[in-house]
C-alpha cells in the first residue's frame, strides 16, 4: 500500500493531495495490467473510468471518417487518460490502446466524483492536465498547418525519444516497439513518407536503426536540426 | 420576396413546370410486369372478419400479429440495450488483442449505426453514393428503351410514346452527368405524382424513388462541378425516412392486396423462402399456410420499413434488403426486373452511411439517463413499455382495420 500511495503521489492530478486523501485515492484505485498492443477503449464508447499509467506505455488516437488514424499522444508512467470524460460525462473523445505490457489504476466515474467532492483539490490538478493536453493540441495544429512533413517527423521522434527513449552510450534508444507506423500516425503522414524521412536524418547522421531499435546519437543535434526544419 | 422565399422558388418553378409537362400526357397501365396468376384461391374468410373470437379475428391472422409484436418490440428492445451488449462483447475481446478487438468493434459499429472508421467501408460507402446518386439514370434509360415509364409496369402509350421516352432519355443524361440536380429532383416528384393517374395503389408501390428525390432536391444547382461521394445527416434521414415509409406502406399494400402477392410467390415458388417470413408464421395453422405466408410477408416489410424509418438497426435492414432486392432480380425475377438496381442503391447508401441517427433517440437518450442516475428498474421499466407499446401501436390497429375491407373489387 504504501508503495502504491508514493507512486500515486508523483502523479500530477494528486501532488497537491494530503497523505490521508493519498490513503483514500489507494482504496478505490483498482490495478489492472493489460497486454501490449490491447485496445483500452474506443473514441464513442461510453465513459465509465479514468487511468493512471503506473508502468508501460501507450497511445492516444483519433481516427478519422476514412479510417486514417492521427496519434495525439504518447503516455508512460505518471500520466493520466480518462479524465475528461470524468468531468462532461460524455464518450470518449479518442482511443486509447497499449504500445507495451502496461500497469494501469483504474478509478471508476463514481468514485472519482466521490472523491473530488471531498477533495476539490483534485479537481485543480485534473484542469492542469486539461490544459496542458490543450497546449500540446494548439502546437500540434500551428505544426500541421506550417511545418511540412519532415518537420513533423522529426519532431515526432523527439517526442518519444523524450517520453519514451532510454540513455544508452550510443545514444537515445527508443525500442522497436514503436515502429513506422506509430510515427507516421503522430505525425500525420504515410508510412512510406516516414521511411523516406528516416533515411534522409540517416543520411544527415541525426538517427539510426540499431537491432530494430531507433537511436538518436545526439539528442541536441536533432532538436538544431528541427529549429533549421522550422525556420525554413 | 423574402430570402427564404427566394430560396424556395427555384425548387418550386421546375416543379410545376414539371407538373404541367406531364399532366397532359396520357399513358396506360396495364398490369404488373411480374407475373402474378393465382394457381389457386385464397380463403378469403382468413381476411375478413371471424365472428366468434378474441378481435374478431382468424387466430392464425392474431397469431402473426403477436408473432410481429413480439419480434419487433425484440428488436426495439436491443437497440435500447444496445450499448451495453456492445461494452461486454469488447470486454469479452480484451484479451485477443488490438487487431481482433479493432475488427469486432466495426462490426458491433455497423450493426448498431454508429461510425465505422475503416478505409474500406469510406471507400464503399463513396462508391455507394454515385451508384445511388446514377441508378435512376440507367433504371430511366432501360424504361425509354423497352416503352415504360420508370418501371416495365407502367407501359406507355403510343400515342405519347415518342414524348415520354425522349423525356425520360433527357432527365437520364441530366442525372448521369449530375446536371441541374434539384430540376432531376423535382422531375422525379413531378414523375411520381403523375403516377397517381394509374391509383394511389401505383403510386405507393414507386414511393421509393422519392427517396432520391430528397436528395436532389437538396443538391446545389451547380451540382455538374461537384464531386459528390457524400450523403449528409440531413439527406440520408430523409433517404432513411422516404425508404422506409415507401416500405412500410408496400408492406400493408401486401396484406391488402393479398391475392397479387400470392399470385406472383404462385409464380415465383423461390421467394417463399425467406428467414423472417418463417419466424413471424411460427405456429400458425398449416390449412392456412398461403394466406399465412401473404401476411407474414407483408408483415416482414412492415417491420422493415419501420426499422428503416425509426433508424434501428438501419445499416443491417438496409444490407438485408439490398441482399434481397438483389436476390430477386437475379435469381427469382431475372432480367426484367433490373430497375431493382435502384432499391438497392438506396439501401446501400444507408448501409454504408456514416451519418446515421436514429428516431428513437431521445427515448434511448431518457432510457440512459434513468440507468445513469443509478436507477436502473426505472431503466428497464421505460424500455420495456416503450418497446411494447410501440410495437403494438405499429401492428394492431392496422391489422384488425384491414378485417373490415372487402378486398373482391380488386380482382
Amino acid at each position: 500500500m504504501s508503495e502504491l500511495i508514493k507512486g500515486l503521489a508523483s502523479v500530477r492530478i494528486f501532488q497537491h493531495l494530503a497523505q490521508e486523501d493519498l490513503k483514500k485515492v489507494a482504496k478505490i484505485a483498482k490495478p489492472k495490467t493489460v497486454a501490449a498492443h490491447t485496445v483500452v477503449f474506443f473514441e464513442g464508447n461510453r465513459a465509465d473510468a479514468f487511468f493512471i499509467v503506473v508502468s508501460g506505455s501507450l497511445k492516444v488516437y483519433q481516427t478519422a471518417r476514412d479510417g486514417r488514424v492521427k496519434v495525439l499522444s504518447t503516455m508512460g508512467p505518471g500520466e493520466t487518460f480518462g479524465e475528461l470524460a470524468m468531468l462532461d460525462g460524455q464518450a470518449r473523445s479518442a482511443s486509447v490502446e497499449t504500445i507495451a505490457l502496461s500497469e494501469l489504476l483504474v478509478i471508476s466515474r463514481k468514485d472519482f466524483r466521490d472523491l473530488a467532492t471531498a477533495t476539490p483539490g483534485i479537481l485543480w490538478g485534473v484542469l492542469e492536465g486539461v490544459c496542458a493536453r490543450l497546449r500540446a493540441q494548439n502546437d500540434s495544429e500551428l505544426e500541421a498547418a506550417f511545418h511540412g512533413t519532415q518537420y513533423r517527423v522529426a519532431k515526432a521522434i523527439l517526442k518519444l525519444a523524450e517520453k519514451h527513449g532510454t540513455k544508452t552510450a550510443t545514444g537515445m534508444r527508443v525500442t522497436s516497439t514503436f515502429g513506422v507506423k506509430d510515427i507516421a500516425e503522430m505525425a500525420a503522414t504515410t508510412v512510406e513518407r516516414v521511411e523516406r524521412i528516416l533515411e534522409k536524418l540517416e543520411d544527415d547522421g541525426l538517427t539510426h536503426i540499431d537491432d530494430g531499435d531507433l537511436v538518436i546519437p545526439d539528442l541536441s543535434a536533432l532538436k538544431r536540426a528541427l529549429d533549421y526544419m522550422g525556420s525554413s | 420576396m423574402t430570402g427564404a422565399l427566394r430560396r424556395k422558388a427555384p425548387y418550386l418553378v421546375p416543379f410545376f413546370a414539371a407538373l404541367a409537362l406531364l399532366l397532359p400526357a396520357l399513358a396506360i397501365a396495364h398490369e404488373r410486369f411480374v407475373r402474378h396468376q393465382l394457381k389457386q384461391p385464397l380463403r378469403d374468410e382468413f381476411f375478413r372478419r371471424y365472428p366468434g373470437h378474441f378481435l374478431g379475428m382468424h387466430p392464425s391472422m392474431l397469431r402473426l400479429g403477436v408473432n410481429a409484436t413480439l419480434v419487433l418490440a425484440g428488436f426495439i428492445f436491443l437497440w435500447f440495450v444496445r450499448k451495453p451488449i456492445d461494452e461486454a462483447i469488447e470486454r469479452l475481446v480484451a484479451v485477443a488483442g488490438a487487431r481482433v478487438q479493432r475488427i469486432v468493434h466495426e462490426l458491433t459499429c455497423f450493426v448498431t449505426d454508429r461510425p465505422v472508421l475503416n478505409r474500406v467501408f469510406h471507400a464503399i460507402g463513396e462508391w455507394v453514393v454515385v451508384l445511388f446518386l446514377r441508378v435512376p439514370g440507367l433504371v430511366l434509360m432501360y424504361s425509354a428503351a423497352n416503352n415504360s415509364l420508370v418501371m416495365p409496369s407502367y407501359p406507355l402509350d403510343p400515342k405519347t410514346e415518342f414524348f415520354f421516352k425522349m423525356a425520360q432519355a433527357v432527365l437520364a443524361v441530366l442525372i448521369l452527368t449530375q446536371t441541374l440536380l434539384p430540376l432531376c429532383g423535382a422531375l422525379v416528384v413531378g414523375t411520381w405524382i403523375y403516377l397517381n393517374r394509374w391509383g394511389w395503389m401505383v403510386a405507393a408501390d414507386a414511393l421509393p424513388i422519392l427517396s432520391v428525390a430528397v436528395v436532389y432536391l437538396t443538391s446545389p444547382w451547380e451540382s455538374h462541378k461537384l464531386t459528390i461521394t457524400g450523403l449528409s445527416e440531413f439527406q440520408i434521414r430523409w433517404v432513411r425516412l422516404t425508404l422506409g415509409f415507401g416500405f412500410f406502406v408496400l408492406g400493408w399494400l401486401k396484406i391488402y392486396n393479398h391475392d397479387l402477392v400470392a399470385g406472383v410467390a404462385d409464380q415465383y415458388p423461390s421467394v417463399r423462402g425467406d428467414l423472417l417470413v418463417k419466424l413471424l408464421a411460427f405456429g400458425t395453422d398449416p390449412a392456412f399456410s398461403r394466406e399465412c405466408w401473404v401476411v407474414s410477408f407483408g408483415l416482414a416489410e412492415v417491420l422493415s420499413g419501420f426499422m428503416l424509418m425509426t433508424g434501428t438497426f438501419s445499416r443491417v435492414w438496409g444490407a438485408i434488403m439490398a441482399v434481397v432486392f438483389t436476390k430477386l432480380m437475379l435469381v427469382d425475377f431475372g432480367w426484367n426486373e433490373i430497375p431493382h438496381l435502384f432499391p438497392i442503391g438506396a439501401l446501400a447508401a444507408i448501409a454504408f452511411s456514416n451519418r446515421l441517427k436514429g428516431e428513437l433517440d431521445p427515448i434511448v437518450a431518457r432510457a440512459e439517463r434513468a440507468g445513469f442516475h443509478g436507477n436502473r428498474l426505472r431503466q428497464v421499466a421505460i424500455i420495456g413499455a416503450t418497446a411494447i407499446g410501440l410495437a403494438v401501436v405499429l401492428i394492431f390497429p392496422s391489422l384488425f382495420a384491414l378485417t373490415f375491407f372487402d378486398r373482391t373489387h380488386l380482382r
